[in-house]
């Protein structure tokens, strides 16, 4: 069995929120390891990955290169989201 | 030293929404299941309601006109367009757009299968034209799509113009400083990723760059292809730069994507509201399934 940690929990809970997003479990998302996958289309990950932007750091972290690739494979999703949540301002 | 100026654009005469198109929702639920279409930041598009030839001709017309250009005194002309038109082209297009437009000294010619980047193919051609033995050469970048339900796709509405410029020896403008266009078969064949198409565009943005001996932080603006706004917007994050450069939003609103007259299209709308500086660097690109071209324009001082 896939584990299943945080970062995993963290970005299946978030897609729930996101109506463009496939209703997916903490079990489908672990066994995944594409993004084609999970059913999630390039245009609609550009969209999620903005949304949680918005959401997590109130944009204002911009996008990097460096994680472009990362978005086609599910480990690379779940570092990406890690590294904007540690670049989000911490709330005083 | 040759000059690239009198930019001028026909846009289909029809206007139309996206969301007025029959059977839009299952057009765009076919090619995007789940996204919304609001946030795609469209607005409308322009449909051309007769034939091309003569929209190409009053784009030649409007090229001209701007310094006064006699047709006969046109050594070169070319035409530029994507894959699917250049098959919906007639085998007379040159010699009926010739005709109309006066051309009676000209050399006709013209730049495809690169998509969306072969306007891009055919600057550099043109340039290269006007650097040998031709004084004025007419290049024409058009686009459109006959039926209204083949517009909307996963990435754009397609909107349908005509946008063209004068590469000149007789008259100021912007030199082309350097190009680069680069291809990705897996994205002609549709099996691309987020890593070919950051390639595809870093080869031939660093082609375009070494050429002209500038850097990214050089450029003032970038016309880019009048792609829905996340998309253009990641694109160019991808390839490393600011979206405060980019220029398309506006256009891309009423116009929509225009194929391969896009950066034509946004380099001149840019230019009647904002002005070009004198001596900045700009850059026009286009990206297209399988293709990325750029171009580095340098304004007179």
């Amino acid at each position: 069995m896939p584990e299943i940690d945080d970062r995993l929990r963290n970005f299946v809970d978030f897609l729930g929120t996101q109506p463009m997003a496939p209703d997916l479990t903490y079990e489908e998302v672990a066994q995944s390891t594409s993004r084609a996958e999970l059913g999630i289309s390039s245009l609609n990950i550009l969209i999620l990955v903005n949304n949680y932007i918005e959401e997590k750091a109130d944009g204002k972290i911009a996008l990097r290169p460096e994680w472009v690739p990362m978005l086609d494979d599910v480990e690379g999703i779940l570092s990406v989201i890690e590294e904007i949540d540690a670049g989000a301002p911490v709330e005083v | 030293m040759a000059a690239i100026g009198s930019f001028a654009c026909v846009t289909g005469h029809a206007e139309g929404r996206p969301e007025d198109i029959p059977g839009f929702v299952d057009l765009w639920r076919a090619v995007s299941p789940d996204t919304a279409f609001a946030a795609m930041g469209t607005g409308t598009y322009r449909k051309m309601t007769g034939p091309v030839t003569p929209y190409i001709v009053d784009c030649v017309a409007k090229v001209l006109s701007e310094h006064g250009v006699r047709a006969a005194e046109v050594d070169r002309l070319v035409l530029a367009t994507s894959d699917g038109v250049l098959g919906l082209l007639g085998r007379d297009v040159a010699v009926d757009v010739m005709r109309a437009a006066g051309l009676t000294a000209c050399v006709p010619a013209i730049v495809s299968l690169q998509q969306c980047c072969s306007s891009i193919e055919a600057l550099r051609y043109a340039w290269g034209l006007a650097g040998a033995d031709a004084r004025n050469v007419v290049l024409v970048a058009l686009d459109f799509t006959p039926d209204d339900r083949d517009r909307v796709k996963s990435f754009a509405v397609f909107g349908d113009a005509v946008a063209g410029c004068l590469i000149s020896r007789d008259h100021a403008g912007l030199t082309l400083a350097g190009t680069g266009v680069a291809a990705d078969f897996s994205g002609m064949v549709g099996e691309d990723t987020f890593a070919t198409r950051q390639s595809v565009a870093r080869a031939a943005l660093g082609q375009a760059f070494g050429q002209a001996g500038r850097a990214p932080d050089d450029v003032a603006k970038i016309f880019t292809s009048s792609l829905f706004a996340p998309i253009a917007t990641f694109n160019a994050m991808a390839a490393g730069q600011a979206r405060g450069k980019l220029y398309f939003q506006e256009p891309m609103t009423r116009y929509g994507h225009c194929g391969n007259a896009d950066w034509l299209i946004n380099l001149m709308d840019y230019h009647h509201k904002t002005g070009l500086e004198p001596g900045a660097l700009y850059l026009a690109q286009a990206s297209a399934p399988g293709f990325f071209a750029c171009a580095l324009l340098e304004a007179s001082t």
